[in-house]
């Protein structure tokens, strides 16, 4: 995963006017911003390793996205609260134990509930740790701002990151497997097997498929959305 | 608020974070032990029904308790009562002297009450332990049928001894003993011809494949003498 730049976003000067409103017009650019014209997978080319890695299903890419929102609000909004006390010598090693430990907390919570998905997901979750995008939003974000708009900043990443993970999941497991779900989508009567015309796309089933797919989703996403005709 | 960027604030800031985020992890891991024991549980009846072909997760319960019988023997072939098989730790026997280890054991009764015997295994892969079931039809040569587990292999290369139907597939029909009556085992090799004794290892899972190759052959000589002696015994009859 490539070490991108992300933008610092500095907290606002304190104005005396009246509180801002819980979903005012800047928060909730913090959570919609990630959506599409700040995606951490697309435009800042975080996380890309486990976008790879776990979305030959549905169900696998869902349950990680699932996880790594509730590992960057929790870990956005913990930080936050701590920003003033954390020590500037051992930040990094400050916002490492607190991701750690909300990772293992996830893995130790999806091993007693969802433990077939856990085990589908095996390392992956421990590597949730590694993920970019978290780190960096602490970095960029948390560290700068109160913990309401970090918690929003955070979900806001997380639910960016997850998106592009069920969008390529979609993709994969309909053109590898012809299910959705679990589903079966492609009638089996149309198989070669079964005398029929359609084969699955075996590229589909293997990580390189999902580099194709977030290409073209790049590819399609700057080319509706103007904002981003002239970033590098 | 303290100066921030003292030596002494920071240790003490240091020591109270990882004081509380152990306290919290600890207390969280407790809490979920007693779920994820049962969770683990129910998986190992459905690794174990797999190696003998029963790939039915709703129904798993219902037929293990039906068709599967549980035994320990020891290194000498005979039984052991004091123990309940399911709850052995491969992983502690193995460290025993030869003498003192336990050997579980499940015996599967098929539709055709012939019977089909589950031997557990326990081996290394690449980034931890690997474990897996084999089952031996009643001639005690001819492979009934594997399933293996992992820990944590990567997706995709060494998690394919679990994930790949095809990868345990190949086990049914292969033979642990050559036509002179020796023991040979079966082998996991790279680009192999599937022969008796011989299947194909996963790409790019070597390590893992090499496991598999001496978790059977490790695992499968133990029950050996027990296996004499039942032959013995049917013989008998």
């Amino acid at each position: 995963m490539a070490n991108e730049e992300t933008t610092i976003q500095e907290e606002p000067k304190k104005e005396p006017k009246k509180k801002e409103a819980l979903f005012s017009r800047r928060n909730r650019r913090y959570l919609l911003d990630p959506l599409d014209d700040d995606n951490p997978i697309t435009v800042q080319v975080l996380g890309i390793c486990s976008a790879l890695a776990v979305t030959t299903k549905i169900k696998p890419a869902f349950v990680m996205a699932v996880s790594v929102v509730a590992v960057t609000l929790f870990s956005n909004l913990i930080i936050s609260l701590m920003r003033k006390g954390i020590p500037n010598r051992i930040r990094m090693i400050v916002q490492l134990t607190v991701i750690a430990a909300l990772v293992v907390l996830v893995d130790q919570v999806l091993k007693a509930y969802l433990y077939d998905v856990s085990t589908q997901l095996t390392v992956f979750v421990g590597l949730i740790i590694t993920n970019c995008i978290i780190m960096g939003r602490l970095e960029a974000f948390a560290m700068a701002n109160k913990p309401w708009p970090s918690v929003l900043d955070g979900i806001g990443n997380g639910l960016g990151y997850g998106a592009i993970l069920i969008v390529v999941a979609v993709f994969r497991e309909l053109l590898g497997a012809g299910e959705l779900l679990g589903n079966r989508i492609i009638p089996l009567s149309w198989y070669v097997e079964n005398g029929g015309w359609y084969v699955n796309n075996g590229l589909m089933v293997l990580p390189p498929a999902a580099m194709f797919l977030i290409g073209i989703y790049i590819w399609v996403q700057r080319g509706f959305n103007k904002k981003l005709h002239n970033i590098s | 608020m303290a100066d921030t960027n003292s030596t002494n604030y920071t240790l003490t800031y240091a020591a109270g974070l990882i004081v509380m985020v152990a306290l919290a992890l600890a207390f969280a891991s407790e809490y979920l032990k007693p779920i994820q024991a049962i969770n683990i549980a129910f998986d190992k009846k459905t690794k174990i029904l797999q190696s003998v072909g029963i790939i039915d997760k709703e129904r798993a319960e219902e037929i293990y308790n039906a068709q599967i019988e549980e035994l320990v023997v020891n290194m000498h072939g005979d039984l052991v009562d004091s123990v309940q098989a399911f709850d052995i730790n491969l992983k502690r026997e193995a460290k025993k002297s030869p003498e003192d280890r336990l050997l579980p054991l499940y015996v599967f009764t098929k539709d055709d009450s012939s019977q089909a015997y589950i031997i557990p295994m326990r081996g290394s892969g690449l980034w931890g332990p690997i474990s897996g079931f084999i089952a031996i039809d009643d001639d005690f040569n001819t492979i009934y049928g594997a399933a293996f587990n992992h820990d944590k292999e990567t997706p995709g290369l060494g998690a394919e001894i679990k994930d790949n139907p095809w990868f345990r597939d190949q086990f049914p029909g292969r033979k642990l003993f050559d036509d002179e009556g020796n023991f040979v085992s079966v082998s996991v090799k790279k680009n192999a011809t599937v022969d008796d004794h011989t299947v194909n290892s996963v790409s790019g899972a070597t390590i893992t494949s090499k496991g598999v190759d001496e978790m059977i052959r490790i695992y499968a000589q133990l029950y050996l003498s027990y296996f004499d002696k039942i032959k013995i015994d049917n013989h008998g009859e």
